[in-house]
């Protein structure tokens, strides 16, 4: 059998090498597709907006309107487990949050919710609380109002970081005083230059974010556990046990 | 002797300098530290920008035309000089509190010396930046360079040079043995043979065929290389609508991922996320140190803020959508001018230019409305595939640069991981599942799996238990 030709190898091989060198992905270039309709979803997804030309649902104008980020439809209520409304926390509602964004509002709702309606059940639950707490705080707060709470996160850096106003020091007797209605006012509608943070926390979140902040308060002021201030439990029983009974009276 | 009273006058000079200047940064330092406590949570700590309170730059100009006491009052209790009718700024200082609206807090204890202090260091950081004269410019931190590059370039010389001498030392060697060939047949009377040209030797059918050879095998391998890539983005690093740095906004001022995507703990998504965000800091951060205020006004243009509100207040905080593009373009021209000083008309205009895009205006009703941001995505999984951030970041603690790279340092983000099959997989094959203190996993995972493991072994497990009622168990 008679090898074919030399030049039928070389352009074998000619092609297979300009073939090959293309394509590579990188900088500006999202690199090239391979069975694209397995790829794109035809349904709307979040944070997409690559039209694909076998998208049939609408047009290409129509589906970069809808995938944008979108606010949801007015009325629209979030579901919720527990719920701040003036007359404390109830199970199985709707968590309308009911007081303004307005100086009046705020002194409403630091005379109205005076208790943290997320309770701990027993020492273990709380320190799961304090847990998740913490992991909360640390990402949503502390860069403003330090790890320690002592309102000199890294942005702040004692006036020297980018951000020009000094956040809140939970570590001072006003705020330690002050009804959780504060802190969960501040944490749904912003006070002064900080705003609104009720998108990053959900209604229980802010709540463990705010025994967080308690129990920081507890271990600068040596308070006890009990008296609504959650310092992590010592092992010592009898202080549980004081604790208990503070939430029962608490319930009365 | 002339010399001697010289310096001694020099001395004496340069001794009374040290100590006024010494006296002058103890009271700015007394008067920081009283600012910093008391009221940079309203008043901006650049004394040149406004917050919920004006900046407090010039300050005792603006009161210099009444008593200095009524300054000092009106710092201490606010209200008070608004209810003293035998005050001179009455006036002046009721209309403060109508234009900004807000009681600035009591301050009954600061002492006249604490507040002068203050003043001092308010128009020192004011008219020089710095907390007292003469300002010294922090030496830039060398400690921010990246990585240090390995250093292949050396050996990659090296090489080339050794490829050069053997290259030619073959072509050396050949002409040495077709000399020698040559002499030998001459020698022997044989038929000379004819001197073979360069091109001769390499246009050798052997060579070319060893050649094409090796193309063929450079050639398929590349090519499978390349279609195993098809579909894969990885170094992709495409240029975003806002020029956003992650290396100075996670790395260098240190905020959390999760501050931003917030979705990565609870949802599919991580979430690109919306322009509130951003205004979380930007509403009070008004100027970038690398870009300026150019990135920083197309959030402002893609959100309706007005960033100088107190000096247009028809306005508002927010544009109303009735607010024409027009008179978005003039409220944020005198903005630009006003914070960038001595810059050129046409830099600004190049800074204006960028504000269209981030506005939308119907033509129909004629009313302007902001425009959510085109980020590009740039991490792009196919859709038979299932992805889910919250299992990854929640349940299974996965740190965010496991995938993505010390995204921390890159200013324009690029993919890192190829997100193949095959990188999928040899993650779920090498990692351990962390199980301990995860609340995931309810912390006592062991404990149910070892109460599971001693019910088998007693024997206490029905064929019901272990799928035995399934349907397709029969009927398939």
């Amino acid at each position: 059998m008679k090898l074919p030709n030399l030049y039928f190898f070389a352009a074998i091989a000619l092609s297979a090498f300009f073939l090959g060198s293309c394509g590579k992905s990188g900088g500006e270039f999202a690199g090239y597709e391979y069975m694209p309709d397995m790829g794109h979803s035809i349904a709307y997804e979040a944070n997409v907006n690559t039209y694909y030309r076998f998208n049939t649902n609408s047009s290409e104008e129509e589906y970069q309107e809808f995938a944008k980020p979108r606010k949801p439809v007015a009325g629209t209520v979030p579901f919720n487990k527990t719920a701040t409304t003036p007359g404390g926390a109830s199970e199985f509602t709707f968590p309308v949050y009911a007081f303004d964004n307005t100086e009046a509002g705020r002194n409403e709702a630091m005379k109205a919710i005076t208790e943290n309606p997320l309770k701990a059940k027993n020492e273990d639950d709380l320190k799961k609380i304090l847990a998740q707490g913490e992991e909360l705080y640390v990402v949503y707060c502390a860069s403003c109002h330090g790890e320690e709470g002592d309102g000199n996160g890294q942005l702040w850096n004692s006036g020297d970081g980018p951000y020009p106003n000094a956040p809140a020091n939970y570590m001072t007797d006003d705020l330690k005083n002050a009804t959780d209605g504060r802190y969960y006012h501040a944490i749904v509608h912003g006070k002064g230059v900080m705003l609104s943070h009720a998108d990053k926390l959900s209604h229980d979140e802010r709540w463990m974010v705010i025994h967080y902040i308690r129990s920081l308060q507890a271990e600068t002021y040596d308070l006890p556990t009990a008296n609504g201030q959650n310092k992590v439990a010592t092992p010592a029983a009898e202080e549980t046990e004081a604790e208990e009974t503070a939430t029962e009276e608490d319930k009365k | 002797m002339i010399y001697q009273n010289l310096v001694r006058y020099f001395s004496l000079a340069f001794l009374f300098l040290a100590l006024s200047l010494g006296a002058q940064a103890q009271d700015a330092k007394h008067g920081k530290e009283l600012f910093l406590a008391n009221c940079a949570s309203c008043h901006n700590a650049n004394m040149k920008d406004n917050a919920t309170g004006p900046a407090l730059g010039d300050v005792e100009a603006r009161w210099a035309e009444f008593p200095q006491e009524e300054l000092y009052a009106w710092i201490r209790n606010s209200q008070g000089l608004i209810a003293d009718n035998s005050a001179a700024s009455q006036a002046y200082a009721a209309d403060l509190y109508k234009k900004w609206g807000s009681v600035m807090t009591p301050f009954p204890a600061l002492t006249d010396a604490d507040i002068l202090d203050m003043l001092v260091y308010i128009q020192n950081k004011y008219e020089f930046g710095c907390d007292s004269p003469p300002c010294v410019t922090a030496v830039a931190e060398g400690g921010n360079e990246g990585p240090a590059k390995e250093d292949n370039s050396n050996t990659g010389i090296i090489l080339i040079i050794l490829a050069v001498v053997l290259a030619l030392s073959t072509v050396f060697l050949a002409r040495y043995i077709n000399n020698l060939n040559r002499l030998a047949a001459q020698k022997t009377g044989g038929e000379p043979v004819a001197n073979k040209s360069f091109l001769q030797i390499v246009l050798n059918p052997t060579i070319v065929r060893l050649l094409i050879f090796a193309l063929v095998i450079f050639g398929g391998y590349t090519t499978v290389n390349n279609a195993i890539n098809l579909g894969r983005q990885q170094n992709y690093a495409p240029e975003q609508p806002i020029k956003f740095s992650h290396a100075l906004h996670a790395g260098k001022n240190g905020i959390d991922c999760q501050y931003c995507h917030d979705g990565a703990r609870r949802s599919k998504h991580a979430v690109i996320p919306a322009m509130n965000t951003c205004m979380n800091c930007h509403t009070a951060v008004k100027k970038g140190p690398e870009h300026g205020t150019a990135e920083i006004l197309k959030i402002y243009a893609s959100t309706g803020f007005n960033p100088i509100s107190m000096e247009t207040a028809e306005y508002g905080a927010y544009f109303s959508d009735t607010v024409s593009l027009e008179s978005r373009l003039a409220v944020y021209e005198k903005w630009l001018k006003a914070s960038n000083e001595g810059m050129a008309e046409g830099d600004i205009k190049t800074q204006l230019a960028a504000v269209p895009q981030f506005i939308q205006t119907s033509e129909e009703s004629k009313l302007v409305n902001t425009k959510p941001v085109s980020w590009i995505r740039i991490h792009n999984l196919p859709d038979h595939v299932y992805f889910n951030h919250s299992q990854h970041v929640t349940a299974g603690k996965v740190e965010c640069q496991d995938c993505h790279g010390a995204v921390e340092e890159m200013a324009v983000v690029k993919q890192h991981a190829p997100l193949s099959m095959g990188w999928c997989v040899n993650c779920h094959r090498q990692t351990k599942v962390k199980f301990d203190e995860n609340a995931y996993y309810q912390a006592d995972y062991y404990k149910q799996y070892e109460e599971y493991h001693k019910e088998i072994q007693e024997g206490g497990v029905t064929v019901e238990e272990i799928g035995g009622l399934e349907c397709q168990k029969c009927h398939y």
